[in-house]
C-alpha cells in the first residue's frame, strides 16, 4: 500500500509509522537507540531498527511491518509457529522478532540454530523467553516458503 | 533531535557541504552510531548531510592484483555475506560476523564503522536520565577538561599509552584490528583532493582519526595475502552483541615445512587507546623454527608501561594475555 505523509527531516520511521500513519505494531522499547530491537521492520526485505531510520530516507521504498504478515484471519506461518511453541510472554518483543525470523529465514531458509541466535541477538526480550522463540524460528524454517 | 538536512548527490558536493557548513554538519550515511549519539547529547549537529543515496559508492571487489577495494557506503551486513571476502580474506568475515546485531549491520557502513567516536559510559550518557549525569563535570570529549574514566576502574579503557588528547577510550571500530594486520589503507576524499592512508596512521585513538572536517572516507583498500596464510580474529566483549573490550587479529604465512613463519602480524585491540602491534612476540616467532608457545616473556616486552587501576583493568590484562596465547597456538599450532 502507497503512504504519503508529510515528514520533519529529524523524524525517524518508527515515528511516522505509529504516530502518522497508525501502524502501532511496531513497538518503541529502547526509546531510539538501537538496543531492543522491538521497532525492527524490514526495508526493501532487509532488518532495520525503524527508531534508526530517518523517515526521509524510507521515500520509495518497501517497508514491511508486522501487521503486513497475516493475511485475512490467516496467520503467517513464522506467527503460527509462534502460536504452537508458545513464544510470547508479554508478546512486546514478539513483532520485532517475527520480522527478524522472517528476514532470516527469507534469505536462508535452512537457518541453523547458531544462524537463527546470531540473528536474533538484536531483539532483547525481557521475558527471556528465548529457547521458546529459537524452537519456533527452527519450526517455522521446516517448511518455510514451501 | 533537531537538524536540517540536505541529500548530497556526489562526493564532491558533500565535500562542499562540509566545508561550507564546518563544525556545524556532520556526515550521515548509515546514521546507526550518529543518531544515538545526537540522542544521547554527544553531538548536535544542525547540519546532516546525507551520503546514502550515492550509489557509486557501495560495492566490493578484487582487482587484477587481488587487492579487494571495499566502497565505503558498503553496509556491513554484504561483507560478511560476500562469499569472496569469506574465502579470500576470512579475518574481515570473521570481524564483521561479530559487530553488533543483523538490524545495524544492515544498514551500518564500513566507512561510518571507522570512523565511529568514542565508545564511554561517561561520554554516550544514557538520554534517559540525562538531566541528572548533568551534574557531572563534562569530560574532555564534551569539551571538558577532566576525563572521569581514567579515576575509576573500568574494563573498556584503555590501559596502556598516554593519549593526544587526555581521552582514554579505545578504538571503536572493531574493524581497526584485522585492517591493521592485513595492512590496509584507506582513501579519502577532501576538499584538496584524494589521498590515500594507511591503516596504522588512520586512528589517533580517543574517538579521532586522521580526517580533517571536509573530508569523508571513500574506499578502503586490503591488499592480496601472499601464499596460503593461516589467520584468526578473537573478540571478548559483554555479550555478543556489543563493542568488544579486547579483540585479537593475528594473521600468518608458514614456510613449506611449516616449521616457522614467513611472516606474521599480531594486532591486540583493546589494551591501548588504538590497536597495538606486537613486535616482540612476532620477532619470536619470525624467522626461526618455533620452540616454544610460552609469550609471556615477549609479551611483557610489548605491554611494557600498562596501568593496572584495580581488579578490572588487571582482568582485562590478564585476560590479553591469555588471549594472545590462544590466538597464537590456534594460528600456528
Amino acid at each position: 500500500m502507497d503512504h504519503e505523509v508529510n515528514v520533519k527531516p529529524d523524524e525517524v520511521l518508527l515515528d511516522v509509522l505509529r504516530e502518522k500513519l497508525n501502524y502501532t505494531g511496531t513497538k518503541r522499547g529502547c526509546d531510539g537507540t538501537g538496543e531492543c530491537g522491538a521497532c525492527t521492520v524490514l526495508i526493501d526485505g532487509r532488518a532495520v531498527y525503524s527508531c534508526l531510520f530517518l523517515a526521509l530516507d524510507a521515500v520509495g521504498k518497501e517497508i514491511t511491518t508486522i501487521e503486513y504478515l497475516a493475511k485475512g484471519r490467516g496467520l503467517h506461518e513464522i506467527q503460527k509457529a509462534f502460536l504452537e511453541c508458545g513464544a510470547v510472554q508479554c508478546g512486546f518483543c514478539t513483532p520485532g522478532m517475527i520480522l527478524t525470523a522472517k528476514a532470516l529465514l527469507d534469505e536462508n531458509p535452512k537457518a541453523t540454530e547458531t544462524e537463527i541466535k546470531e540473528a536474533i541477538r538484536g531483539n532483547l526480550c525481557r521475558c527471556t523467553g528465548y529457547v521458546k522463540i529459537v524452537e519456533a524460528i527452527r519450526r517455522a524454517s521446516e517448511h518455510y516458503g514451501r | 533531535m533537531n537538524f536540517e538536512y540536505i541529500q548530497a548527490r556526489d562526493i564532491p558536493e558533500a565535500v562542499r557541504m562540509l566545508k561550507k557548513y564546518g563544525e556545524e554538519s556532520r556526515i550521515l550515511a548509515g546514521g546507526t552510531e550518529l543518531l544515538v549519539n545526537i540522542r544521547h547529547h554527544a553531538m548536535s549537529p544542525k547540519i546532516l548531510v546525507d551520503i546514502k543515496s550515492i550509489p557509486s559508492l557501495s560495492y566490493i571487489k578484487y582487482d587484477e592484483n587481488g587487492v579487494l577495494r571495499i566502497g565505503a557506503l558498503t553496509p556491513l551486513r554484504n561483507i560478511e555475506r560476500s562469499p569472496e571476502i569469506m574465502n579470500r580474506h576470512p579475518l574481515i568475515s570473521e570481524c564483521v560476523r561479530s559487530i553488533a546485531t543483523l538490524q545495524i549491520k544492515n544498514v551500518g557502513t564500513i566507512g561510518g564503522n571507522l570512523c565511529q567516536t568514542v565508545k564511554c559510559s561517561y561520554y554516550n550518557q544514557s538520554h534517559v536520565n540525562w538531566f541528572m549525569r548533568q551534574s557531572l563535570e563534562p569530560c574532555r570529549q564534551r569539551g571538558g577538561s577532566v576525563c572521569h574514566a581514567s579515576r575509576v576502574d573500568t574494563l573498556n579503557h584503555a590501559i596502556l599509552g598516554k593519549p593526544q588528547n587526555g581521552c582514554i577510550a579505545t578504538t571503536a571500530s572493531d574493524l581497526a584490528t584485522p585492517l591493521l594486520a592485513l595492512s590496509a589503507s584507506i582513501r579519502v576524499t577532501g576538499a584538496r583532493g584524494e589521498r590515500l592512508v594507511a591503516a596504522e596512521n588512520f586512528f589517533k585513538g580517543g574517538g579521532r582519526t586522521t580526517l580533517q572536517r571536509d573530508e569523508i572516507v571513500t574506499e578502503i583498500d586490503i591488499p592480496s595475502v601472499a601464499g596460503t596464510p593461516r589467520s584468526a580474529y578473537r573478540k571478548y566483549s559483554q555479550g555478543t552483541r556489543n563493542f568488544s573490550i579486547l579483540n585479537i587479529a593475528v594473521i600468518a604465512r608458514l614456510n613449506p615445512h611449516q616449521k616457522f613463519c614467513e611472516d606474521i602480524r599480531i594486532i591486540l585491540g583493546g589494551v591501548s587507546v588504538i590497536p597495538l602491534r606486537l613486535n616482540s612476540v612476532e620477532t619470536q616467532f619470525k624467522k626461526q623454527e618455533i620452540s616454544s608457545w610460552d609469550t609471556r616473556k615477549s609479551l611483557m616486552n610489548d605491554l611494557q608501561g600498562t596501568k593496572v587501576r584495580g581488579n578490572l583493568s588487571e582482568y582485562k590484562l590478564k585476560r590479553a594475555k591469555t588471549m594472545v596465547f590462544d590466538v597464537i597456538h590456534s594460528t600456528l599450532g
